[in-house]
């Protein structure tokens, strides 16, 4: 026994767990900060910093300072950055890989914060490509073109259907004469008809009985024969004469396509007061189609984590594991926990109007098991520029697959100054000064998006008019100087991947009515300008396919002189 | 690599107990096969150390076993899963999924299982083969490879240097 024993083998023991465990209460902070940089970094898609984590272990609490996280979309800004946090964890539930905690402050968020160093991580070529098509989809939302462009510089970018066709029917052209007159090689030509006549001839001189018989049956096979090549003359000549009238008939079509061009071109470039109807739309549409993207985005993010809760995640049959991580299978518990539960948080926020706090209660990962929606309050009384801000919201994915989040806001007295409204190249437009109410019931049932925002604008100032904008950008600018105070709905109904967005407001018809005249003198020019460089680019090469389809008819001449021949002949 | 081999090389033919260095091997499979974070692998550690297992197999096997481990995963996680999800073993899982002990073992983890069970199955019997083929290697394989033309151009060479070294 003695022999399989060894004593100082058990201090040993004793001595690595004692090391292992010193290790850990050394590092534990520095093992926490990255689990959670790591982990933060995953669930975001971009760079998460921290500055310091401090974690107790008796009570068992745990501080971060500096926690920035990146903006996915903005690599150089971050989304936002909390100062300090401060949680006390639950320690045995921790054993269970349960994350307690019944109360956690948040001091000093700060949104849309520069950064130093770029937070972009590396992305996969399939994430890079949807990005590229996201981006794309975002381009399509761009305001349309409120100036008149120069048909010359239209016409170089456009692909005429004219020219396409006429191009076309030269080289039909081209390809029926090259067969032709291959054919014209073939067919039997002058000197095999002189050939014939000079048999025929022959045949008429001899004498005697017998050897007139025999030329008799001679000459009517030679007949035989010239018939037999007239026929095929005559067939060549149909045929010749079927293709030339189909090319005819195409050329003749070729007048019609410059009033097709002409229709095509004018829908797409040209400015219609009918399709300038909804300009609210079209002016404060794409920025707001990006703020909606945005919180889309961030949902996006958030839901999986919230939802998790969901019947179908716990069938796990056929799921592939990660290599050398596997696949974790949950069982019953008895008295049932989240994975992650934060019962209370108080938070502020450092807004440049000042502080604005709030609380949020039950964040967690699994409402299903904790029996509570999300809900979070925040609103901001005493600050710069804005009278009142209240800010709620309801998650309920208690029971997931009829989850219902509902979000509501009301901002009052808020003091608009330099707003950037559209930033489109052609036709940038900044909200000056303004005051501004504000309300938003925005709710999402299941995959059903149902929004609507309102604004209420007074005491509105937009820019004076620039001297060098185009004649229709002035007119929208005089108008919209002209405006005083507005109010903008903007609904947004569909599902969480599509939704329609529908921007209205009571300028429009202001709007509309000062651009209508302008935009019809506009349209007008535009038309006439483009007929005429479709008919000049159209024009010299309808008459060089008039002048192709003319070099036919000195093949068709050709068979008619060889057919005139033959039948000479068979009249003799 | 040649240190290595030197070293296994330097256990066989020591005065080791055959049954020391099987141990050690068998210990080094289950630490080396199932994830090393988990808390049954101190239980190792300790039989390891108090046992008078041979330390230097123990390291050799530990490395060995990690990289089989790593061409064995997919074999693990199929084996863990379908034990986690066989509907007589429900009941035993659920009370140990209720269990601390238990749930930091990260047992319901199919590789952790299907590691586990892969290790303890061959536990035994690896032991008793492993004795036999060090016994049998001892018996007839030593001396008539110490006769061979091969260890001969071994005992010139880098790796008998080595083998020497560590044999003091």
């Amino acid at each position: 026994m003695k022999k399989w024993i060894r004593w100082q083998g058990l201090i040993a023991f004793i001595g690595i767990v004692v090391a292992l465990s010193v290790f850990f209460i050394v590092f534990a902070d520095g093992i926490a900060k990255m689990a959670i940089k790591k982990t933060g970094t995953m669930v975001v898609g971009a760079v998460v910093d921290l500055d310091d984590v401090d974690l107790a272990l008796f009570p068992l609490g745990l501080k971060l300072k500096g926690l920035r996280v990146t903006n996915p979309d903005e690599p150089m800004k971050n989304a936002f950055e909390i100062m300090r946090a401060d949680l006390s964890l639950n320690a045995s539930n921790l054993l269970w890989r349960k994350i307690l905690i019944n109360k956690m402050a948040v001091d000093g968020v700060k949104f849309n914060t520069p950064r130093k160093k770029s937070g972009a991580i590396k992305v996969s070529k399939k994430s890079r490509a949807q990005e590229k098509s996201k981006q794309e989809e975002l381009k399509k939302r761009k305001l349309p073109s409120f100036d008149v462009k120069d048909v010359k510089t239209i016409l170089k970018k456009e692909t005429l259907l004219t020219i396409e066709e006429a191009n076309k029917l030269q080289n039909d052209i081209e390809q029926q004469k090259k067969f032709f007159e291959k054919q014209l090689k073939e067919l039997p030509d002058e000197n095999k008809f002189e050939g014939y006549e000079n048999q025929i001839k022959k045949l008429k001189k001899v004498s005697g009985f017998q050897e007139v018989l025999t030329a008799a049956k001679e000459i009517k096979t030679l007949k035989k024969d010239i018939e037999k090549d007239i026929n095929q003359l005559k067939n060549t000549r149909t045929n010749l004469n079927t293709t030339v009238n189909m090319l005819q008939s195409r050329l003749k079509k070729l007048p019609q396509y410059p009033m097709e061009d002409f229709r095509r071109i004018n829908s797409k470039y040209s400015l219609s007061p009918q399709g300038m109807g909804n300009l609210t739309h079209l002016i404060f549409g794409p920025t707001y189609a990006k703020w909606v993207e945005n919180g889309l985005v961030w949902y996006h993010k958030i839901a999986p984590i919230v939802e998790k809760g969901r019947k179908s995640d716990e069938k796990q049959e056929g799921v592939e594991p990660v290599r050398g991580k596997g696949v974790n299978v949950h069982f019953e518990e008895y008295e049932p926990l989240p994975e992650l539960l934060i019962k209370h948080t108080s938070v502020s926020f450092e807004v440049p109007a000042g502080d604005f706090s709030g609380t949020i209660k039950n964040i967690t990962n699994n409402q299903r098991i904790v029996g509570a929606p999300t809900t979070c309050e925040f609103d901001g009384k005493k600050l710069k520029g804005v009278d009142l801000v209240k800010i709620t919201g309801n998650f309920n994915h208690v029971s997931p697959d009829t989850s219902k989040d509902t979000i509501g806001a009301t901002v009052r007295g808020f003091k608009v100054e330099g707003l950037s409204i559209s930033d489109s190249e052609e036709f940038p437009l900044i909200l000056e000064k303004a005051l501004a109410n504000l309300n938003l019931d925005a709710v999402i049932k299941g995959n059903a998006v149902d929004s609507k925002m309102e604004f209420i604008l007074s005491s509105v100032q937009f820019p004076e008019p620039k001297e060098d904008s185009s004649i229709v950008i002035r007119s929208i600018r005089n108008a919209l100087s002209a405006v005083t105070d507005c109010s903008i709905t903007a609904d947004i109904k569909g599902t969480l991947d599509k939704q329609d967005i529908k921007i209205e407001s009571d300028i429009d018809d202001r709007l509309k009515k000062a651009i209508s005249q302008t935009v019809m003198k506009q349209t007008e020019e535009f038309k006439a300008k483009l007929i005429k460089e479709i008919n000049g680019s159209t024009h010299a090469q309808v008459s060089a396919l008039k002048g192709s389809i003319a070099g036919l008819d000195s093949i068709d001449q050709k068979l008619q002189d060889r057919l005139q021949l033959g039948n000479q002949l068979t009249r003799n | 690599m040649i240190n290595i081999v030197a070293k296994l090389i330097s256990i066989l033919n020591s005065e080791t107990e055959p049954g020391q260095i099987s141990l050690a091997f068998c210990l080094s499979m289950v630490i080396g096969f199932t994830p090393v974070f988990c808390p049954h692998n101190l239980l190792v550690l300790l039989l390891v150390l108090f046992l008078r297992a041979n330390l230097s197999a123990f390291l050799f096997g530990w490395a060995v076993f990690s990289a089989i481990a790593y061409l064995l995963d997919p074999l693990f996680h199929a084996i863990g899963y379908k034990a986690l999800t066989a509907q007589p073993l429900h009941g035993l899982w659920t009370s140990c999924y209720n269990m601390t002990l238990w749930r930091l073992e990260n047992f319901n983890n199919s590789i952790v299982m299907g590691s586990l069970i892969v290790s303890l199955t061959l536990f035994i019997p690896l032991y008793f083969i492993f004795n036999v083929l060090i016994k049998k290697y001892r018996g007839q394989l030593l001396e008539w490879v110490r006769k061979t033309k091969v260890m001969g151009m071994l005992k010139a060479s880098k790796l008998y240097i080595a083998y020497k070294a560590l044999a003091g």
